[in-house]
């Protein structure tokens, strides 16, 4: 009956003052100016290499060109003749015989201009698989078909680079976050189990995580991606590699949570549960797994890169993804020969993406670690 | 040992105000060792204690720390289980309202669940007692929900119950770190009272509070003992607390009950040598008065290694031949006045 004195108006003013820990933990996060930059790069990146791919890159992942190994082309505002143009543009691509490399090259004509254009009708694709389009984020309109913009130029197809990263990105950006997710699932259920019930399960499920710790991680990689069928399709043979860089790398993270759920168990709101009659699965979802929550995206966050790289030196061996799919680490192999770094080191750009990826992961980790303890001071 | 007579004796089984009535409870804890973690040892904790709480009333529970008085409280409850013995307890929810005393010993998971809702504890440490993640309504509504009792109207009861111990309506949607020890200790005192129990454990309640608080909080668990017919264990080292709120109190060292009598009958007229010595430390605000403490010898013995005979004989100031070698009896000397020393009727001890 009390209840309905609480009208509407004292429910707001409660809001304002009562601080449940998560909007401590925003609270404490926002001051921390390195972190927010974190977390905001990493944000706008997922949101346009996952979800905005097809629009932000100007070409189709499979857009073959007849300009092979073309170099990455300046975006001018002057042209030869010192004339300012408002709009950007660049010079149309021409093809070359370099007589002391016996190569063809292709070098940039003065006399041919393409100006950029934002929105620009292109190659059609379907967002998320499902919104048709054809307008893409910049591009260059002309008349002629062989109207090309390479801000990062062409691989050895004449596929554009810059459109390729974009898309490579998605995959590459998303096995980390889904082998995490995978990650934190495996990691703390057995983790609280373990901690929880103590005894046998907590001795096969230690020793478990042992074996698969004290076993060399490249290796173990080849074995199970090796087991990979070759008929697969690329989709399952994404989605295995997921699920194989996650089973690898859970135990670090189920052992902390173990940790933390032997401390917690202890406590007495935990007792004062117990007493009342809590089931154990209420204790485990309501008391013991919320206390490690904070923990556990701490690590997650800060082992997102890890996985990321794992990927990367996995397709780079050529154990990861294959092509056609394309990922950061199938570009990178791509770009791993000589003779790619000397004729074509564009392809490098992929490395500063990813570098990017995983500086802002960093951010962010720490500043959530630091803003997940908001009761300590500072 | 206790003999069996003496536990027989010790109950006034035809008593039908006691609610609950522990005989011979044993708790001891496993000490594990090597690879295989075989057993080498028990810590008796617990260690054939025997007791009653009649209806209403508080038994205050002392000694030092290490001497089994929490271990005793949470295996009363279940939380460990018990090594041996028997509890009993007036249950009005098995005994589909007319009181029936079961063992809950005896009781399957189900059935202990229900009695639950009659026996509930507060706890000692007022920050870790109370799940930080969670609002005070969430964690009064906790036993509520546990038990499927939480409905439309429980919030009003909640917040009913918080202003009982004092504390305001507004605080529902707050979170534990926002409160002082003091007002935290009242979340875990009304989250206790949220299913309307009949005994209350309280495990060391004031103990992490300072002075000032410890009154106002003794107070308040008086009151509500009042309204709410409670019966109460009061877990304490401090025995001016436990002065202050018991009827009755019993005096624990090293897993066993030597002494347990009225309160006033035990501070007056002690009749365990260990009861005096304890109570010869109970300062008193008097600037004039000499202290005149017994200062015991040695430490306290090791539960997983107690000494032989009685175990207080080491440090004991009357110990005799006897004392080493054989294990004083509980009885009851004086009616409703149990102790365990072999020379509890020619000893002369001080009270306060």
């Amino acid at each position: 009956m009390a209840a309905a004195t609480l009208d509407s108006s004292q429910k707001g003013k409660q809001k304002q003052v009562s601080q449940s820990y998560w909007s401590l933990v925003w609270w404490k996060f926002r001051k921390n100016r390195i972190a927010v930059i974190g977390g905001f790069i990493l944000l706008v990146m997922y949101v346009l290499i996952c979800i905005f791919a097809e629009f932000i890159a100007p070409y189709d992942l499979e857009h073959k060109t007849n300009y092979p190994e073309a170099r990455p082309q300046t975006i001018r505002f002057l042209d030869s003749e010192g004339n300012f143009s408002i709009r950007p543009f660049v010079y149309g691509l021409e093809k070359k015989i370099d007589d002391k490399l016996r190569k063809r090259v292709f070098v940039e004509n003065p006399q041919v201009k393409y100006p950029i254009h934002f929105f620009v009708k292109g190659d059609p694709y379907k967002l998320l698989g499902f919104i048709p389009g054809d307008i893409h984020l910049f591009g260059v309109q002309s008349d002629n078909p062989e109207a090309y913009i390479f801000i990062m130029g062409t691989d050895s197809n004449g596929r554009d680079f810059f459109s390729r990263i974009i898309f490579g990105g998605r995959l590459s950006m998303l096995i980390g976050l889904l082998g995490q997710f995978l990650t934190i699932i495996f990691g703390s259920i057995l983790g609280a189990i373990s901690g929880y019930y103590g005894g046998a399960v907590d001795m096969f499920v230690q020793r478990f995580t042992e074996f698969l710790s004290a076993f060399p991680d490249i290796p173990l990689f080849m074995a199970l991606a090796a087991a990979i069928p070759k008929f697969w399709s690329p989709i399952a043979v994404y989605f295995m590699l997921t699920i194989i860089l996650a089973f690898v790398r859970w135990g670090g993270l189920a052992r902390q949570v173990r940790g933390l759920i032997l401390s917690l168990r202890e406590r007495e709101y935990v007792l004062a549960a117990r007493s009342a009659g809590a089931s154990d699965s209420r204790i485990m979802f309501r008391h013991l797994l919320p206390g490690t929550m904070s923990h556990v995206i701490v690590i997650a966050t800060l082992s997102i890169p890890g996985m990321i790289l794992s990927e990367t030196a996995l397709s780079w061996l050529g154990l990861g993804l294959r092509p056609p799919l394309t990922s950061w680490g199938v570009l990178l192999q791509e770009a791993g020969t000589v003779y790619a770094i000397r004729f074509t080191p564009w392809q490098l750009w992929t490395v500063v993406f990813i570098l990017i990826t995983i500086m802002a992961y960093n951010m962010l980790g720490d500043g959530l670690r630091d803003a997940m303890d908001p009761y300590s001071a500072r | 040992m206790t003999a069996p007579e003496a536990t027989a004796t010790s109950t006034p089984a035809v008593d039908e105000s006691i609610l609950l009535n522990v005989r011979g409870l044993k708790k001891y804890f496993p000490i594990q060792k090597g690879l295989l973690r075989r057993t080498v040892g028990y810590v008796k904790a617990v260690d054939d204690v025997t007791f009653f709480v009649r209806e209403g009333e508080t038994l205050g529970l002392v000694g030092e720390s290490g001497c089994g008085k929490t271990t005793a409280g949470r295996t009363i409850i279940r939380l460990y289980e018990p090594t041996g013995g028997e509890i009993y307890f007036k249950s009005t929810v098995l005994g589909n309202s007319a009181p029936k005393m079961v063992n809950l010993l005896e009781l399957d998971k189900a059935q202990m669940k229900l009695v639950r809702q009659e026996i509930s504890m507060i706890f000692q440490d007022p920050v870790n007692s109370l799940n930080p993640r969670m609002s005070v309504g969430d964690i009064i509504a906790e036993p509520m929900m546990i038990h499927g009792k939480y409905g439309p109207d429980s919030e009003g009861v909640i917040v009913a119950l918080l202003e009982r111990v004092g504390l305001r309506a507004d605080h529902l949607r707050r979170y534990p770190h926002e409160f002082s020890g003091g007002q935290r200790q009242r979340i875990g005192i009304a989250r206790a009272l949220s299913l309307n129990p009949r005994l209350v454990i309280c495990d060391e309640p004031v103990s992490a509070l300072d002075v000032s608080i410890q009154a106002q909080t003794l107070n308040l668990l008086e009151d509500l003992q009042h309204d709410f017919n409670l019966a109460y264990i009061f877990v304490a080292h401090d025995l001016s607390v436990v002065q202050h709120i018991s009827d009755r109190v019993a005096v624990m060292y090293v897993g066993k009950i030597v002494e347990m009598a009225d309160s006033e009958m035990l501070y007056n007229n002690p009749l365990h040598p260990y009861t005096e010595a304890l109570l010869s430390s109970v300062p008193k605000p008097d600037p004039k008065y000499k202290s005149d403490r017994i200062i015991m010898q040695g430490d306290v013995a090791d539960p997983s290694n107690p000494p032989s005979g009685c175990y207080f004989h080491p440090r004991c100031r009357y110990a005799v031949d006897l004392c080493k070698q054989k294990s004083p009896e509980f009885r009851e000397l004086k009616k409703d006045h149990f102790v365990a020393c072999h020379r509890a009727e020619e000893l002369k001890l001080r009270g306060i």
